[in-house]
């Protein structure tokens, strides 16, 4: 029998952290390994184009950070940047150096004690969603920028709750419990980042992905909420350590909802590896 | 064999233009069809990837030119920085999505059966029907038509990646109007999306081995082509030889010409050419082999060498038009009922969607000079008509082509707004056997752009006076007048 005393405490941590996740504002923090590693290339000038986007691009914070401040009045002049490419097309290089230096600079560094493993998972799982994501795009003829995109974001809900957590617990001298904090991370994650993709000016079609990236394979959400949804089942495939069995995919109502055929899944799955490395490459 | 009541009369494969014609005709006349596609929705690539979403983005960009250049600087239009591919086609899913509802609703009251899968055969009647699950459905037809369509050819020198090196079944995937397109190709598809993307702003090289752009042309048409093109900013970059293409892997595709030219560009576009999707068919397990083109051999009845199969549109080549290949579908599918029905004949007009339009019908200049030596034209210059003056027309002509005698029509060529619209008064007249007075004395509504056929066929008329009037002062040695 549960003691009632941890249920009040419960009850009070959950109107808590429910009231905290209900706010309209959070910050992104960074990763500090990947800003000191981008402020060493923004400071070489010699560095090259493809290395300086390829960092930001494997990042999901940097990228996000990027995309957002590249939305900011200051920089956008009215035009609504929707890709990581577009930012360097239309902005310029230097730009792009100027704001990844505002964003390392001015931006928090992850302090989610307790909470490392959770958001270390969290990065990898939104690349190799944004990896798979862009795969499947590629084979469907659709939007493969987009879809990178939505792959990276579907996540930004999480670190951004457990930081705000930390933040909190640490500003209240309160401490919740780690389940508790977890679920209610889980409940909350996918409306808060939702709408703070919306926040950020990011393109309306991501944000509606990411609302939507759970369903039943047969509603009528859109084919970039089901491509998402695939991609995320394909990336947990293949980051789990001990097994990678991606057999029951070719039976899996989304492959048929999203009109993709075995060799074609197959095509996706190869990509496997090259995903991998991507991900590897960010340790 | 099915598990049905009885088999199929006619197994259609593929449910594009040639498809869909050829299982409704088929139905109509009471067999038991089944339409098998691959896509989710009937169409074939004609709709989700090609003709619908391409021609939807071109009205679009056709209304805006049109605008700017109608309203007299009334209003000053200009596009959005950082205007997105999505928001000029905000129309398109409503197209798409009407014109698959109109070709479902036409094939249930035809009561035409589908299965969605990829078919492969087994034997001259049996197709294997393979689901996205993997699961197999055999059917049998007693006569099958393939009507499988075509691909962007995706030529191994250029990395395609449907990213930022696209064909013409992705380039419609971006999201935002690149600032730069490199478009490798000088052909139809090429030239319709290169001038499309030019008018809407994007800074386009078309890149091609041949000369010029549109080459099997005659060459005022694909002169005209290529002057409103540049005056919107496009290049075209003629005798070109490709040594590499490649994404950076940053911001930009590079280009680089045999003669050291380097072009650098946000994305580009290969438009080479399409390949018939015949190569899954099995048709060998038919007793078909394909051509070295990967095309599937038919006679003039649609008919390959097995009995029991048909081929018809893309599957077979050229002239590879959606038009021609609803006609062929009917046909071949009448016959393969055993009915005479639908015979083709009559002149099939050509369509080009780039901006402005080109259209043709019967002989090109240059094959009626081949055919018949002399010949006369006449030309009607689009600005001249009060349409055109009210529409702010500036460019475009429609010529007739005649005869030596100046009477006979041997074709009609347009270059201008509606010329595919306009094309089909010169098909009626070949195909009724007008002569060039026909059209002369016709009493054309006004102020319309039909009025073009009747001035062009008055310079016929001119024309074949003063040819007539030389003849008779030439010397009685027989100095001939050239033709005009």
């Amino acid at each position: 029998m549960t003691d009632p005393q941890t249920l009040v405490d419960n009850a009070g941590t959950n109107e808590q952290l429910e009231s905290l996740f209900a706010r309209d504002s959070f910050e992104l923090p960074l990763l500090s390994d990947a800003a000191s590693k981008l402020l060493s290339l923004c400071s070489d000038a010699d560095c090259s184009p493809k290395e300086l986007l390829d960092n930001i691009r494997r990042d999901q914070a940097i990228a996000t950070h990027v995309l957002r401040v590249s939305n900011s009045a200051m920089y956008s002049a009215g035009v609504q940047i929707v890709s990581l490419q577009q930012a360097v097309v239309r902005l310029g290089l230097q730009r792009i150096r100027e704001i990844v230096l505002v964003v390392t600079c001015q931006s928090r560094i992850f302090s989610v004690s307790g909470y490392e493993a959770e958001v270390r998972d969290s990065f990898k799982n939104s690349l190799a969603t944004a990896g798979f994501a862009q795969e499947i795009a590629r084979t469907r003829r659709a939007s493969v920028e987009d879809a990178f995109l939505c792959g990276l974001l579907h996540d930004i809900g999480r670190p951004v709750l457990l930081q705000a957590t930390v933040d909190f617990e640490a500003a209240n001298r309160i401490t919740f419990t780690r389940d508790e904090v977890l679920q209610t991370v889980e409940t909350h994650r996918i409306a808060v980042g939702s709408r703070l993709i919306e926040e950020w000016n990011l393109p309306g079609r991501a944000s509606d992905a990411v609302l939507q990236q759970n369903g039943s394979a047969t509603d009528d959400r859109s084919d970039e909420a089901k491509q998402l949804q695939l991609a995320i089942g394909l990336s947990k495939t293949l980051l789990v350590p001990t097994t990678e069995d991606f057999q029951p995919f070719f039976q899996d109502p989304l492959v048929e909802s999203l009109n993709i055929y075995p060799d074609q899944l197959q095509a996706i799955l190869d990509q496997g590896e090259k995903i991998l490395d991507l991900i590897g490459s960010t340790q | 064999m099915n598990d049905t009541e009885r088999p199929f009369d006619l197994v259609v494969v593929g449910s594009g233009p040639a498809g869909v014609n050829a299982a409704i005709a088929a139905a109509n006349r009471g067999a038991r069809v089944l339409l098998i596609e691959r896509e989710k929705q009937v169409g074939g690539s004609c709709v989700q990837y090609g003709t619908i979403p391409s021609k939807t983005l071109r009205e679009t960009a056709v209304t805006l030119t049109a605008f700017k250049r109608r309203s007299g600087g009334v209003y000053d239009i200009s596009e959005r920085e950082g205007l997105e591919i999505r928001s000029l086609m905000t129309r398109l899913h409503q197209v798409v999505e009407a014109h698959q509802a109109t070709t479902r609703r036409y094939l249930d009251c035809a009561g035409v059966e589908s299965m969605h899968g990829v078919a492969r055969f087994i034997s001259p009647h049996e197709l294997d029907i393979r689901s996205n699950l993997g699961e197999s459905t055999i059917v049998y037809g007693e006569k099958i038509v393939i009507a499988t369509g075509s691909r962007p050819r995706n030529p191994p020198e250029i990395p395609v990646d449907h990213e930022n090196i696209m064909d013409s079944d992705s380039v419609l995937s971006m999201t935002y109007l690149p600032r730069s397109l490199v478009v490798f190709g000088g052909g139809v598809i090429a030239s319709e999306y290169a001038s499309t993307f030019a008018s809407l702003g994007v800074d386009v090289t078309m890149i091609d081995r041949y000369p010029t752009p549109l080459g099997f042309l005659d060459s005022d048409l694909a002169a005209g082509f290529l002057d409103q093109y540049e005056s919107y900013g496009g290049k075209f970059v003629g005798n070109a030889k490709l040594q590499a293409v490649e994404w950076d892997g940053a911001f930009q595709v590079v280009t680089t010409l045999e003669d050291g030219t380097t072009i650098e560009s946000d994305k580009a576009l290969v438009a080479q050419g399409r390949v018939a999707n015949t190569d899954s068919l099995a048709v060998d397990a038919a007793g078909l082999a394909l051509t070295d083109r990967g095309l599937i051999g038919v006679d003039q009845h649609f008919r390959t060498k097995i009995p029991s199969i048909f081929a018809v549109g893309d599957a077979i080549g050229s002239p590879a038009l959606a038009s021609a290949s609803m006609q062929q579908g009917r046909y071949a599918a009448n016959f393969a009922l055993g009915n005479s029905g639908d015979v083709v004949e009559g002149a099939t007009p050509m369509g080009i969607y780039t901006i402005p339009e080109i259209a043709y019908v019967g002989l090109s200049e240059a094959d009626a000079r081949k055919q018949h030596g002399n010949i006369i034209v006449g030309q009607a210059n689009l600005a001249d008509c009060a349409r055109g003056q009210i529409m702010a027309v500036s460019t475009g002509f429609l010529k007739l082509i005649t005869d030596e005698t100046g009477r006979r029509l041997l074709g009609v060529k347009i270059l201008g707004d509606s010329a595919t619209e306009l094309i089909h008064i010169g098909q009626m007249a070949l195909d009724a056997g007008f002569d060039i007075d026909r059209l002369a004395h016709t009493n054309f509504n006004f102020p319309t752009m039909a009025q073009a056929y009747r001035s062009a066929a008055l310079d016929v008329v001119l024309k074949r006076r003063c040819a007539a009037d030389r003849s008779a002062l030439s010397e009685p040695s027989g100095l001939t007048t050239a033709a005009i």
